[in-house]
């Protein structure tokens, strides 16, 4: 968002009285240092014009911005934490918040932000990052899945491609079709680490017994979903570096035109532009194939404040700011991009119904459209990182052929349920 | 009788509170507190064939002589230094070495060496009947009551045969070695563990070759040395400080050597290049350099934050000159690093090289780095390696590629895998490419296991275990991330021997953590003598019990998940005896549970204090935390022990180091090499679980102790104790 010339100059000159009536005392000046996941090079400028924009509005006030990986996000706030120089505000995915939160280094943001500012936030989202009750990000951007498909590759299979899959069933059987008669991969599922409790919630096939007091994950029919996966690993329908890449490697293999199909956010449709034009112009985009669950998993991306912040009050301040309904549809609208607001006014814009040529408006129209059964589905549960691990290993040990997948889910239940 | 009954009886109702010095304690006097126990578990590795007999050979200060050939170098010196020092540390006797014109004969003696030089040595073969091993590194290990004789195929093998035997010793604490007849050769010629250098790599790396790297017959170091200070490249960047120096860097080449290690230097370049990146004098030139759509990336030194890949090739300005980072920086710091470490290879990185936000990196610039850096190690006569990930992962794209013919077929790729996995098709696929191959793994047993036997099958020229503490973090991988480091065990043993034991059947966790541990504290004190002492009787403050029939025990969840498999009764952890109470004779309860926020634990007291009245030299209190802590190294309670007169001594309990949770913890398995495990077991759903021990050593241990208060901070890991031994005389 660019600030108006007029409020611009009106803020100019109300500086300049302050300063003359305080007898034109230098004003303290606070840096807040803002942390993103993997803005960069893609939102370099438009991250740029917000900091920019906040700065001219708050003179004293100066924005540091540092961008960093998504796989350096975690271990590097929690060293920055611990080295006493955290970051005011960071940008985390709900997973990451709740393990976060749970080692009690982020402020509590139901207590830190007026109802009034919460209320302008879908409350499901607002909710999306709360443990023992309280929340601890402020909703920024989601970005739902949706199904890049390669259309010279489809066409090689014999598929449709004005027909892409629309369930996880018709997916699996299109990707048997492509690896059978082209040689080429299929997909690349997300069931990598964590990501196979998404597919159970998506499918309707809880994690946890109601009370949230015992894990059921591993039912007949959890273990034959599970089992499907194994028996297309096992038949090579899908790569070996599924497990350990997950979705990058999912887009890499793509962008090299080696992989018929990928399921990732829209935004990834940029990273396939620069990294290969030619597999962009034959990408077609297709709905998310939904499990039997009516339930998406759509990331949630938000915005916490660590506790040792030294400005908590500014970092809630320009949090809330970055987050606001004028930041966040200028967000969604840059060009390429396909990103969802997480407040009710911006989600509401016109902008969202527009149509147009390219991947893109289609991705925007497809993903709005998956808005209404998207979720962050992420597990919260006490003693995350450790749980996440044993559910993890189990998932790889079914793969790799340690356990079956009944062992596996049995053993990560036993686990699971001694700890919860 | 009667009298000692009311004797007794008075006794007890003398108020908890009153120390009486003739009372003793509310416990039970015991000769056996401790005594000292040998060294138990097979071989490690597993020999390749191993006969053992019922007798044993009986060393003997006075005649045994550990006899080299006439003409012994100084390895072969080195070798028999090895072996009296282990006798000293297990307080055998004091062995004089000799040569062979120096005895008689090889009666009553202990010969080493290669028979082709060691006349004396080939004659007991031949006598004996024993046919000695040929194979590289290979070596005959016969222990009859009559000698000992290590044959090795080379001075390697002769070294790897002395390593053998010190295990044996152990079994004999230093007195007898069991009769055995072992013939052994290792299935690859590379058996590498991965490290990262640092200021403290000297003394740590040092020690770890001394105490477990060549004893468990390890012969390579991958040594990751970007981290170094070099002097190249100064116009453009500097190093890190906290790197290790050159000074340091000769010392630890020069141990290695003589353990019979060769140390192959790992310098990162194009991918996991932040090395490059944080060095670099001027952020502009960071942003300059970095791969992917021109700058607009962050480069700060401050917080370490960088791009992780570089354009080896982008034209840049150096104090007005142009050239390229490979000219400036990394061509010369490859330089320096064969001048420094004089290696037969040299490892140039190049694994998980991917533009910011997942972009893909040209093939065509990361094939061309290859070969041009290759280039110039051939150069220097040094072959070189790279992580074989990106050409496994995109092998149909590098393959397509018309460079990829251009690669020198002396490369040795390295793919690393670190999962469970059975099948590792990479080895043969780049065997078949025509390239060396070197498997790579971590701490996984299954990950060893299998990557060992599909090189091996492959006829790849060996094995690496990697280990990812963090950079400049050596000095606490003992005590912050002792599982990468115990788990070198379980490699050395599949690196050596791909058959043997099999995973169902190797050694537990704990068990090797327990073997690293005694390992690297060898010779640290002398050998512990046997020691009385006393098994407190806790029956009066217990408040719970760790057997849960009804689902109010323990942790609240019955039978499935409590801790029934320990038994009640006495139970022995590193020598040291303690008593578990039996619940059924205790009024339900067997042991002290503090307040914590589980529900179980809500209602339990803060704190409780077990009075007693006698003198320890020591105290060993077997405990354990009811949940996990949020954070490693939390102070989950403390216990405070008060001496007759009142001065008090605290401990503090840190979770992870000196107390963990009952359940096995997945993500660091026994984090701490100061966490001592005094039992373990599994529950009747198979969760495997653990008690740990906590040892006190008093500073007046003539002064009697009055009391012993034990506090839970009141968190979700809270304390539980379930013994306590006071002993007359430390271990």
């Amino acid at each position: 968002m660019r600030f108006p010339l007029v409020r611009s100059a009106a803020l100019t000159l109300a500086i300049v009285l302050v300063m003359t009536v305080a007898g034109l005392t230098a004003p303290q000046t606070t840096t807040l240092e803002f942390w993103t996941i993997s803005l960069q090079p893609f939102f370099t400028d438009y991250v740029n014009g917000l900091i920019a924009d906040y700065q001219r509005a708050n003179p004293g006030v100066q924005i540091k911005w540092v961008d960093v990986q998504f796989q350096a996000i975690e271990q590097k706030l929690l060293a920055a934490i611990a080295g006493g120089v955290p970051p005011d505000v960071v940008n985390l995915n709900v997973e990451f918040t709740v393990r976060i939160a749970e080692k009690g280094a982020l402020l509590d943001l139901d207590g830190a932000v007026p109802a009034a500012d919460r209320a302008r936030y879908f409350e499901g989202l607002w909710g999306g990052t709360r443990f023992r009750g309280r929340a601890y990000g402020i909703p920024w951007y989601i970005a739902p899945p949706v199904l890049f498909f390669n259309s010279d590759l489809f066409k090689k299979a014999g598929l449709n491609t004005l027909n892409p899959p629309d369930t996880e069933e018709e997916m699996v059987a299109a990707a048997r079709q492509i690896k059978d008669r082209t040689k080429a991969y299929g997909f690349m599922p997300l069931i990598d680490g964590t990501r196979l409790m998404h597919r159970f919630l998506e499918n309707g096939l809880p994690m946890l017994s109601a009370d949230g007091k015992r894990a059921v994950f591993n039912t007949p029919a959890h273990v034959a979903y599970l089992q499907k996966y194994v028996d297309l690993f096992k038949g090579d329908y899908f790569p070996d570096d599924t497990l350990r890449r997950g979705f990058n490697g999912a887009v890499e293999r793509y962008s090299a035109g080696q992989l018929g199909m990928l399921l990732v956010g829209p935004q990834f449709l940029l990273r396939i532009k620069e990294s290969n034009p030619e597999v962009y112009a034959q990408t077609f985009v297709g709905p998310y194939p939904a499990g039997k669950g009516k339930v998406i998993h759509a990331g949630l991306m938000a915005l916490a404040v660590p506790k040792a912040s030294k400005h908590q009050q500014e970092a809630v301040k320009f949090a809330l700011f970055v987050s606001n309904d004028e930041n966040q549809l200028e967000f969604s609208k840059l060009p390429g991009t396909v990103l969802f607001p997480s407040t009710k006014k911006a989600a509401a814009d016109p902008f969202f119904k527009q149509k147009g040529a390219g991947p893109e408006f289609k991705a925007r129209a497809i993903a709005a459209d998956e808005l209404k059964s998207g979720r962050d589905l992420t597990v919260v549960v006490p003693n995350q990182s450790e749980l996440y691990k044993i559910f993890r290993e189990a998932v790889e040990s079914a793969f790799f052929g340690k356990m079956s997948p009944k062992e596996a889910l049995d053993w990560a239940v036993r686990e699971w349920n001694a700890r919860l | 009788m009667l009298g000692s009954r009311l004797l007794i009886v008075l006794l007890l109702a003398v108020p908890a509170a009153t120390w009486s010095p003739v009372l003793g304690a509310a416990g039970r006097a015991v000769p056996d507190a401790y005594v000292p126990t040998a060294a138990s578990g097979d071989l490690l590795p597993a020999p390749r064939e191993a006969a053992l007999g019922r007798g044993a050979f009986r060393l003997d200060a006075r005649t045994t002589r550990i006899v080299l050939a006439d003409g012994a170098t100084d390895e072969d010196l080195y070798a028999a230094r090895e072996l009296t020092e282990e006798l000293r540390a297990l307080g055998g006797p004091a062995l004089r070495v000799a040569r062979e014109r120096e005895v008689s004969g090889p009666s009553g003696h202990i010969l080493i060496g290669q028979s082709a030089d060691h006349a004396l040595l080939a004659r007991a073969l031949q006598s004996a009947g024993a046919g000695g091993v040929s194979r590289p590194e290979g070596y005959l290990l016969q222990v009859t009551p009559r000698q000992i004789i290590v044959a090795g195929a080379d001075r390697r093998g002769t070294f790897y045969g002395v390593q053998t035997l010190r295990q044996l010793l152990r079994r004999g604490k230093g007195g007898t070695v069991p009769e055995a007849t072992i013939r052994d050769w290792p299935d690859h010629p590379v058996r590498a563990v991965h490290v990262l250098l640092d200021g403290a790599s000297d003394p740590f790396h040092i020690e770890l070759i001394d105490r477990v790297l060549a004893p468990y017959k390890f012969n390579t170091i991958i040594a990751e040395a970007e981290y170094v200070q070099w002097e190249s490249g100064r116009p453009l960047w500097a190093p890190d400080q906290r790197g290790a120096t050159k000074a340091q860097v000769r010392r630890l080449i020069e141990a290695a050597r003589e353990h019979h290690i060769q140390v192959i230097p790992l310098i990162a370049t194009l991918g996991h290049s932040e090395w490059v990146f944080a060095g670099l004098r001027d952020e502009a030139l960071c942003r300059q350099v970095a791969y992917g759509p021109g700058g607009g990336v962050t480069c700060d030194r401050a917080r370490a934050v960088f791009p992780a890949v570089y354009d080896p090739d982008r034209q840049i300005t150096v104090d007005g000159k142009t050239t390229t980072l490979n000219e400036a920086l990394i061509v010369p710091v490859l330089k320096e690093a064969v001048e420094l470490f004089r290696p037969a290879f040299l490892h140039l990185g190049h694994d998980e090289v991917r533009g910011p936000s997942g972009l893909r990196y040209d093939m065509r610039l990361y094939l061309r780095d290859i070969i041009n850096l290759s280039g110039v190690l051939r150069a220097m006569g040094v072959r070189p390696m790279v992580w074989g990930d990106v050409l496994w992962e995109r092998r149909e794209e590098a393959a397509s590629d018309p460079q990829f013919g251009e690669l020198p077929r002396d490369l040795t790729v390295v793919p690393w895998k670190y999962e469970d996995v059975r099948d590792y098709p990479e080895a043969a696929h780049f065997r078949r490419l025509g390239f060396d191959v070197l498997g790579a793994t971590w701490y996984r047993l299954h990950n060893n296991y299998f990557f060992s036997r599909a090189v091996r099958a492959a006829a790849g020229l060996g094995m690496i275990r990697t280990t990812w503490t963090g950079h400049f973090q050596n000095r606490a991988a003992l005590t912050r991330a002792y599982r990468q480091l115990y788990t070198y065990l379980s490699a050395s043993a599949f690196f050596w021997n791909a058959d043997r034991p099999a995973p169902e059947q190797f050694p537990s966790e704990t068990e090797l953590a327990r073997r690293f541990a005694e390992a690297w504290t060898r010779g640290a004190s002398p050998p512990a003598q046997p020691s009385a002492g006393t098994l407190l009787n806790l029956a009066s403050v217990v408040t719970q019990t760790h057997i849960d029939n009804d689902g109010k025990g323990w942790q609240g969840k019955g039978a499935d998940y409590d801790l029934r498999a320990l038994a009640p009764g006495r139970h022995r952890a590193g020598g040291i005896l303690f008593e578990v109470l039996d619940p059924a004779h205790t009024r339900g309860k067997s042991i002290i549970m503090l307040r914590g926020e589980r529900d179980v634990a809500a209602a339990m007291p803060p704190h409780v204090t077990v009075r007693w009245g006698g003198r320890a030299a020591c105290l060993a209190i077997v405990h354990t935390t009811l949940d996990r802590a949020v954070n490693f190294g939390e102070v989950v309670g403390g216990y405070t022990i008060t001496l007759a007169g009142g001065r008090t001594v605290p401990i503090e309990l840190r979770y992870g180091q000196n107390i963990s949770s009952w359940l096995w913890d997945a993500e660091r398995g026994i984090p701490s090499i100061e966490q001592e495990i005094a039992w373990s077991g599994r529950t009747a759903a198979g969760n495997d679980v653990l008690l740990q021990m906590v040892r006190w050593k008093n500073p007046q241990p003539q002064t009697p102790i009055t009391s012993i208060e034990l506090v839970s901070a009141g968190g979700r890991a809270s304390p539980v104790v379930f013994a306590i031994t006071a002993l007359d005389r430390c271990p």
